[in-house]
């Protein structure tokens, strides 16, 4: 089961700055929606721990998040793996930093996610919107954090 | 024949409703292990890894295995194809590689169900995924290959064609096109999923009770596949909730149990399947897409020829196929005469769960597709629907198909004419215009199909020449015990047909008492030598193999017991007669008081013998019959012979509403008339039709096993697969004609899988209903969702084209 997202926003930072955020796995992971824990392998890989459920099924999954493709400081991109609850996931990610009209930068985002097993065929349907639900919280700590005064999380 | 024909009832009720029955899940002893089965996430990917040391490292875990270690104690199963079939490494797990989503890749057996599957989700695998095929068109492709030995996905290929096609086409009066049409893949999801329990004994022997309903082929396949003897294997069933072919292959779990009981140390090991489970690794019916249909007619609306391309799509393994690549062929015509026809059959295989014969395996793919085109051309050429049929239904019997196979008896208008009575024919055509003039999406179909039963295994040299398989046969251990009782043991492993009441009235009649007095073991038994390669319950032939393996140990049975009596009376055998007196079955004097009764002659055999005559030295009371239909081998250069024994029929009409709002289809209103030849058990025959309509219906309008395009099942629960259940099972109105086969003893034919007859049914209705929006029905899964993509985009434009040639009539 595949599912595709994109979409843009802009933050009042430099192209630098939200480079050097997005790109250091130690400060992208806790912005993951339900993360617990990460534990960082070296400068471009972490195994991020975080809650997953659908309903009434409930589990921790751990994801282990490479920095791959990365352009400084125009783009930031991630691969991930993970196996939860007979299941398995790969994801990628990538977030293209362009200058903003008047400022700031403007972020454009891709998500990718693949799942496989038996999470798909016990909540196939459930998944779609829930993860539609996860990637707006994503975007959404993204530009908090990158929001000089913005809720920090993690 | 005083038994025969009568709803005696079934004995086997007893104790299946008070709950007395005997299912494999209903054997707990203690000590015994339980088996969780860790199943691949990924419907083709590399293993590269597996890490089992936290779940062996769980306390109550005896063993866990991985595919190495089963690879290094097994052989792979044999195929049955020809190569490059013969390239596929079949076990029982996977070992480098995974082919299907829920495949194998690691067992742990424990000490409870629960702690089982805690330990498998501590065990560690890798995988590398690599990309998924579940196209069959793509597969074929050969972009990416399942089983890299054999070099291709395609695992047959064969043309089938008979008469005269390119003339037939040549003098054609009209020529339809049908570019594709689709038959989707369900399965019949019995009510007790796949369980065994297996003991690798002491000995090195294995001893199994299990629900596998064609056991005999499974200790062909099982024997060599752990490296044992055929007689080291002690096969069991009891009860048996329901089969419909989807049990015929779980022996590959029955290794995975007996080599986790090797493993523990000889103790018992029981597994049973979970839905998801069943839905998931347990075996799917055949999905089939037909390309390039083309349809001869003459004038008159009369069929001459087809020609089309048949793609079957076998999922992972071939395992039981590619059987399936002929045994369609059995009733190649459907139930029309026409003597022209080329069909360019390929199977493949692709990342789904490997086929199993489901319930009219194979034939009922064929049917669909001349059902789906008898209609289509009677709709583009504004013929009725009944008069299409009646026009071009085979009307002489016994007749031989352009292929060889013999139908044996038949009368189709018949069926058709009480069909139309039973449904109210004439009163639905003025509710259907009446209703479309509303606005309704209404519509009436037909659904002639057959059920063909007791297979000519010769067929499988079709589809690889050099298979040591032909002919059939059953048999039936029958004898007079100790205590006088008539004790019957079958080889059959009746699952809910009603064996041992059908059974009973045959033997009661031979023997003229009451099938009271007939005990028929429950089950199956390898022990009790009631076995040959062919036993087992599947392709609709208990009443013809089953039935007459009984009738001949009856017989048997019978003349020993005339001979003993006949001696003990002091008469001539031709002066006694059997029957029941004061002490029970007796067999006596006909026309004075002198009788012996059966404990008295079982006694003089087992306790009493030196009261016996040299010349009776022979008797027993113990007899062993073996049935063999009359086969001959097919022609397999020319594709031609008998493969199949005898031809049930059904006739199916149905009413149906496609709602304008939600695209739900209503049943208004169903007829089944059924020919089986001669009933046994009217009421069994009946409940039999009443399981094969419901399990069609819900086939036709509800049930889909969908895949993404990674190969993820999408519907692997009974919330998202909605099988149908007594909520959405219409009324049924039943009816029967019998025409008695000239080929069994009994008049009988074997019945019961009701060749996806609903199905037919539903296409043609939902065809008539929707045909007037633009649409020709060229699938058979007709779900709400379906229906409504179809009404978005109707398609009558690119589905059909018919080519009128003025001037020709056709030439038959």
């Amino acid at each position: 089961m595949g599912i595709q997202f994109e979409g843009e926003f802009t933050v009042p930072v430099s192209r630098e700055q939200a480079y050097a955020m997005l790109s250091d796995p130690a400060k992208f992971a806790p912005l993951l929606p339900t993360y617990k824990s990460v534990e960082v392998k070296d400068a471009r890989t972490a195994d991020v721990t975080v809650a997953v459920g659908v309903g009434k099924i409930k589990g921790s999954a751990v994801i282990t998040l490479t920095l791959q493709g990365e352009e400084p400081p125009q783009r930031a991109a991630y691969s991930g793996k993970g196996k939860v609850m007979g299941s398995a996931f790969d994801m990628a990610t990538a977030f293209d930093l362009l200058p903003a009209e008047g400022g700031g930068t403007l972020v454009k985002w891709t998500g990718d996610l693949t799942m496989f097993g038996k999470l798909v065929a016990l909540a196939g349907g459930l998944i779609r919107p829930l993860a539609k639900k996860d990637i707006e919280r994503l975007v959404g700590a993204i530009q908090a954090a990158l929001t000089p005064g913005g809720a920090a999380r993690g | 024949m005083g038994w025969t024909g009568t709803s005696v009832r079934r004995k086997e009720d007893d104790r299946l409703v008070r709950g007395r029955g005997l299912f494999t899940d209903d054997e707990l002893e203690p000590g015994m292990l339980h088996l969780h089965i860790l199943r691949s996430p990924y419907a083709h990917a590399r293993i590269v890894r597996i890490d089992t040391a936290a779940a062996e490292a769980l306390p109550g875990v005896a063993c866990v295995l991985t595919g190495r270690e089963v690879a290094a104690q097994c052989e792979p199963f044999m195929q049955i194809g020809p190569p490059p079939c013969d390239k596929i490494r079949d076990l029982p797990m996977a070992v480098d590689k995974v082919v299907f989503q829920g495949e194998p890749v690691a067992v742990v057996a424990a000490a409870t169900v629960a702690l089982a599957e805690d330990a498998a989700q501590l065990i560690d695998v890798e995988y590398e995924m690599l990309e998924a095929v579940v196209e069959a068109e793509d597969a074929l492709s050969d972009r990416s290959i399942l089983h890299e030995a054999a070099g291709t996905n395609r695992t047959w290929q064969g043309v089938f064609e008979y008469g005269d096609v390119e003339g037939a086409f040549r003098d054609a009066a009209s020529v339809v096109r049908i570019p594709r049409m689709k038959f989707h893949r369900f399965a019949s999801t019995p009510l007790e999923p796949n369980a065994c329990i297996a003991e690798w004994t002491r000995q090195g022997s294995v001893e199994f009770l299990c629900n596998n309903s064609f056991p005999g082929f499974a200790q062909q396949l099982l024997a060599p596949g752990l490296r044992l003897k055929a007689d080291q294997l002690h096969i069991r069933t009891y009860d048996v909730g329901g089969s419909f072919g989807n049990k015929i292959w779980n022996y590959v779990y029955m290794a995975l149990a007996a080599l986790a009981s090797k493993k523990a140390g000889g103790r018992r090991v029981k597994w049973t399947e979970t839905r998801t489970e069943h839905l998931l690794g347990s075996g799917h019916g055949n999905e089939r897409t037909y390309l390039d249909t083309e349809v001869a007619l003459d004038r008159d609306g009369v069929i001459t020829a087809v020609r089309s391309r048949h793609i079957d799509d076998c999922g992972a393994y071939t395992r039981y196929e590619p059987l399936g690549c002929v045994i369609w062929s059995q009733v190649l015509p459907a139930t029309y005469k026409l003597r022209n026809m080329r069909i360019d059959f390929t199977q493949t295989v692709t990342n789904k769960c490997p086929v199993v014969p489901n319930r009219g395996y194979s034939r009922m793919q064929q049917l669909w597709f001349m059902e789906r085109i008898v209609d289509i051309c009677a709709h583009e050429l504004g013929i009725p629907a009944d008069e299409m049929r009646l026009k071009n239904y085979i009307t002489q019997f016994p007749y031989e198909t352009p292929n060889g196979c013999v139908y044996d008896s038949g009368n189709y208008p018949a069926m058709l004419a009480k069909g139309k009575e039973l449904i109210g024919w004439d009163r639905w055509q003025r509710e259907i215009a009446a209703g479309r003039k509303a606005g309704r999406l209404i519509g009436i179909g037909i659904g002639t199909t057959l059920d063909s039963g007791t297979n000519n295994f010769g067929q499988a040299r079709i589809v690889n020449p050099f298979l040591p398989f032909s002919g059939n046969s059953e048999v039936c251990t029958m004898r007079l015990d100790i205590e006088g009782a008539v004790v019957v043991c079958l080889g059959t492993t009746p699952s809910g047909q009603g064996h041992e009441t059908s059974a009973s009235q045959v033997v009661a009649d031979v023997l003229g008492i009451d099938p009271s007095m007939v005990y028929v073991r429950p089950g199956f038994d390898t022990a009790w030598n009631t076995f040959v390669g062919h036993s087992g319950t599947y392709a609709s032939q208990f009443a013809v193999t089953g039935l007459s393996a009984v009738h001949g140990a009856a017989q048997k049975l019978k003349a020993e017991m005339r001979r003993l009596a006949a001696f003990m009376l002091e008469a001539a055998e031709e002066d006694l007669e059997f029957g029941t007196g004061a002490q029970g079955p007796e067999v006596r004097v006909k026309g004075t008081d002198k009788a012996i009764n059966y404990w008295y002659m079982a006694n003089l055999v087992n306790n009493n013998n030196a009261m016996l005559d040299e010349s009776l030295g022979d008797v027993t009371l113990n007899v062993r019959h073996v049935y063999r239909p009359p086969f001959k081998v097919p022609d397999t250069e020319r594709k031609f012979g008998n493969l199949t024994l005898t031809y049930a029929a059904q006739l199916h009409i149905a009413v149906v509403e496609v709602s304008r709002e939600t695209c739900r289809p209503q049943v208004l209103a169903y007829a089944a008339v059924d020919d089986c030849g001669t009933l046994i058990n009217p009421q069994i025959a009946h409940g039999q039709v009443h399981g094969a309509t419901s399990h069609g219906i819900g086939a036709a309008l509800m049930e889909c096993l969908d895949y993404d395009e990674t190969g993820n099942l999408l519907t692997a629960t009974f919330s998202d697969y909605c099988p149908i259940t007594a909520l959405n099972i219409p009324d049924i109105a039943w009816g029967n004609i019998e025409t008695p086969s000239p080929f069994s003893y009994n008049g009988a034919k074997g019945m019961g899988e009701g060749g996806g007859a609903p199905l037919h049914t539903m296409s043609a209705a939902i065809q008539d209903a929707l045909h007037g929006a633009g649409v020709i029905v060229t699938g058979s899964h007709h779900s709400a969702p379906r229906l409504f993509e179809i009404l978005q985009q109707p398609n009558r434009d690119e589905a059909v084209s018919v080519e009128r040639r003025g001037g020709k009539q056709g030439r038959r």
